[in-house]
């Protein structure tokens, strides 16, 4: 904190959360601990930048103790974060520079996000199904199918919690090696997916605000009591929107929405720019507005027309 | 235009869930005319609806929505026009641990258009929750071969709540 605050004083803002597997401009990490050094080994591979803390006599030279000085941190830090000290604005320092990849290039190439989300983008590319492990937990994922299934309710939630974090071991299973382990649990893909992206809404990288649009409707039979997600759903199956337009349009945060988006990035049903399919043209409405608006009204929706 | 009564139709094939789907959301006694099945059935249902499903939902004090249960046996083909004149939408229902799920799904698509063609649609799966190898994509196939995008959810007509959001799906879908 005290560190944080003196970096400040550098002209330099920081912003200190514990790591989640998502990007950052610096991840200091215990190298003493195996947690710690899967981090680092971790970012170290997308190319981040890492500050090793550790007291083992044989620690790396580029570590820091336990016991580092205040002023001593802070110049290790300015130096890994904003190498050319002295220069007039350093303040956002926290920002990717511009050259770093955007959210998109990081949907386009998982590797740079990890977690389950990069499991179930990286699906995209590989037909058949994907069995995706870490530690005792298990989940199979059937992307083409919309749905995920496990064991034990247990699994799912475990990996429900572990969509940025973690790295899974995958395996491509054809569908018949799939089916051939019995999984007693099945859920819906999306539903599962927007509950998991929701819980962590703001750790998610923004995604650019170009022109998004689904390609179907996501399986929201789970979620009744998810009106958000409906209302973004239908707003996105009628129309291309940019996600500020849509924030607005559905009366929700920028976290919320951008955080529904990734889960359907992740289930596949999400398109932006280019590879859009023109929707068929709505069919007219056989009812009065009014009544629509009462049924609206009764099944706690919004309308706005 | 509708201006009176509003009206839902529930269709699909025997065993799909209709009936369950109509008691869950109706807030009067359903009335359901169930009979011995005929012989083309499943055997796991020993009796089914040979009319229709019918009952009612109170909206916004008063406003009715009515239920109405398609027959699922084609000999009763004749009841649908007349069931399915001036309703809203059509929720299919359709099992998610048949067979045949993708054909099912175009056949009640196309059945239904036929008789109203600006219907709009929602498809309910049912049953997905013992039908482990189910696969949504055969839904989504079988509503692109009919030129049609609705909203498809798996839901259990068993839970009310689920009900209820099928047709908060076509309300928003229209
Ligand atoms: N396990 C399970 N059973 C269901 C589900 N939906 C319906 N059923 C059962 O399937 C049977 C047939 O349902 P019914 O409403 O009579 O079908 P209908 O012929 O379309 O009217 C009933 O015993 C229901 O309880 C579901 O999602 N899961
Ligand atoms: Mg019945």
């Amino acid at each position: 904190m005290m560190a944080t605050q003196l970096m400040a004083a550098h002209g330099l803002t920081v912003h200190v959360r514990p790591w989640d597997g998502t990007r950052s401009s610096l991840l200091i990490a215990n190298a003493d601990d195996t947690y710690g050094r899967n981090a680092v080994e971790q970012v170290r591979r997308r190319g981040g930048n890492v500050l090793t803390v550790s007291d083992q006599p044989g620690a790396t030279g580029d570590a820091v103790t336990s016991s580092i000085q205040v002023a001593e941190l802070v110049d290790r830090i300015k130096a890994i974060v904003a190498p050319e000290t002295g220069a007039p604005a350093v303040a956002d320092a926290v920002a990717p520079p511009t050259s770093a990849p955007t959210a998109l290039d990081v949907a386009l190439d998982p590797a740079q996000l990890g977690g389950l989300l990069q499991v179930c983008l990286q699906a995209a590319s590989t037909p058949g199904d994907v069995l995706a492990s870490i530690g005792p937990w298990q989940v199979l994922i059937r992307r083409d199918a919309s749905r995920i299934a496990a064991n034990a309710h247990s699994d799912l939630l475990a990996a429900q919690s572990r969509l940025v974090i973690e790295d899974w071991t995958t395996q491509t299973l054809s569908r018949t090696e799939a089916a051939a382990l019995k999984m007693e649990v099945t859920q819906s893909l999306d539903a599962f997916l927007i509950t998991g992206c929701d819980a962590i809404a703001d750790l998610l990288p923004p995604l650019p605000g170009n022109g998004y649009q689904l390609s179907n409707w996501p399986d929201l039979g789970a979620l009744p009591n998810h009106r958000a997600a409906l209302q973004l759903a239908s707003a996105l199956v009628k129309k291309r929107w940019n996600l500020t337009a849509l924030a607005t349009h559905c009366g929700l945060t920028a976290a919320q929405t951008n955080a529904f988006c990734w889960a359907m990035l992740a289930s596949g049903l999400l398109q932006s720019d280019l590879n859009i399919i023109a929707p068929p043209p709505p069919p007219a409405p056989v009812a009065s507005q009014n009544i629509l608006t009462r049924l609206a009204r009764r099944f706690g929706l919004f309308r706005s027309e | 235009m509708i201006e009176g009564p509003v009206k839902l139709l529930f269709a699909g094939p025997v065993g799909a869930g209709k009936t369950t789907a109509i008691r869950s959301l109706s807030d009067t006694a359903p009335v359901s005319t169930e009979a011995a099945l005929s012989e083309n059935a499943t055997a796991a249902k020993s009796t089914t609806t040979v009319a229709f499903d019918y009952s009612t939902m109170r909206v916004d004090g008063d406003l009715t929505v009515h239920l109405y249960g398609i027959p699922g046996q084609d000999r009763f083909d004749f009841m649908r026009p007349i069931i399915a004149n001036g309703a809203l939408g059509a929720i299919v229902l359709l099992d998610a641990s048949s067979p045949t799920l993708r054909a099912d799904c175009v056949h009640w698509l196309k059945s239904i258009s036929t008789i109203a063609p600006t219907l709009q649609f929602v498809i309910g799966v049912t049953k997905a929750d013992v039908a482990p190898d189910f696969s949504l994509a055969d839904i989504r196939a079988g509503m692109q071969q009919c030129g049609i995008r609705a909203p498809a959810l798996t839901i259990d007509p068993r839970q009310r709540a689920q009900c209820e959001q099928l047709v908060r799906a076509l309300l928003s879908s229209l």
